[in-house]
């Protein structure tokens, strides 16, 4: 897939440790619930603040929660990673396999590109600054809204199409 | 406004656009998911 080789991602010291420890898999779950509440938490109230929720609060009030929303994704990608290169020790499947015939995993990646993509646009055009400064019972210009509404929508997504990641296998 | 200076009809409409949002958003996820697992290729 993608001219890649077919042991791509595939880690044997991760596999070595999910086969052998039973606690690695659980604890590793665990972490990325924690990592998903931190993340999709976060980015939600700011979400539903630029929708005209919680209106009374300023923006800038919100916006120092940020860093733990960064912490919450490196915490998905870190244990993700885990579930991804050591796959063999759980469904005897390799990541780069799993990934060319689970549409749920497919799913899964594109809409956090497009979440990416979307935090890209907000950040890099004139909405965050007009954001930045949104004062008490200030509405959100429109645009802004409609790249709230897209980042609320796409990160329920990841979590809808993570949790049918084993249906698609 | 209430006593925190929060308009109330402008808060239950912005809660109405969100619930319409999710709604939809989720009758697109399920859609999807019927027909990723029961329509053959």
């Amino acid at each position: 897939m993608f001219g890649l080789p077919e042991d791509f991602l595939q880690s044997h010291l991760i596999e070595h440790w999910i086969g052998t420890y039973r606690w690695v898999w659980p604890v590793s779950e665990v972490f990325h619930f924690i990592g998903l509440i931190l993340l999709v938490g976060t980015v939600a109230i700011l979400d539903l603040r630029i929708l005209g929720i919680g209106k009374r609060i300023p923006y800038s009030n919100l916006a120092p929660l940020m860093p733990w929303a960064v912490l919450g994704f490196i915490l998905c990608v870190v244990t993700g990673l885990v579930f991804v290169t050591g796959l063999w020790a759980n469904v005897q499947m390799l990541p780069m396999e799993a990934l060319a015939i689970d549409r749920f995993l497919q799913l899964k990646f594109i809409f956090i590109g497009l979440a990416g993509i979307n935090l890209l646009l907000f950040t890099y055009t004139p909405v965050a600054r007009r954001i930045d400064v949104l004062a008490a019972n200030e509405e959100a210009p429109a645009s802004a809204k409609v790249m709230g509404a897209a980042s609320l929508v796409l990160w329920v997504g990841i979590v809808y199409w993570g949790r049918l990641i084993p249906w698609g296998l | 406004m209430d006593a925190h200076g929060e308009d109330e009809a402008t808060n239950h409409k912005a809660w109405l656009h969100v619930g319409v949002l999710l709604a939809a958003a989720f009758s697109l996820f399920v859609a999807i998911t019927y027909w990723v697992l029961y329509i053959p290729e």
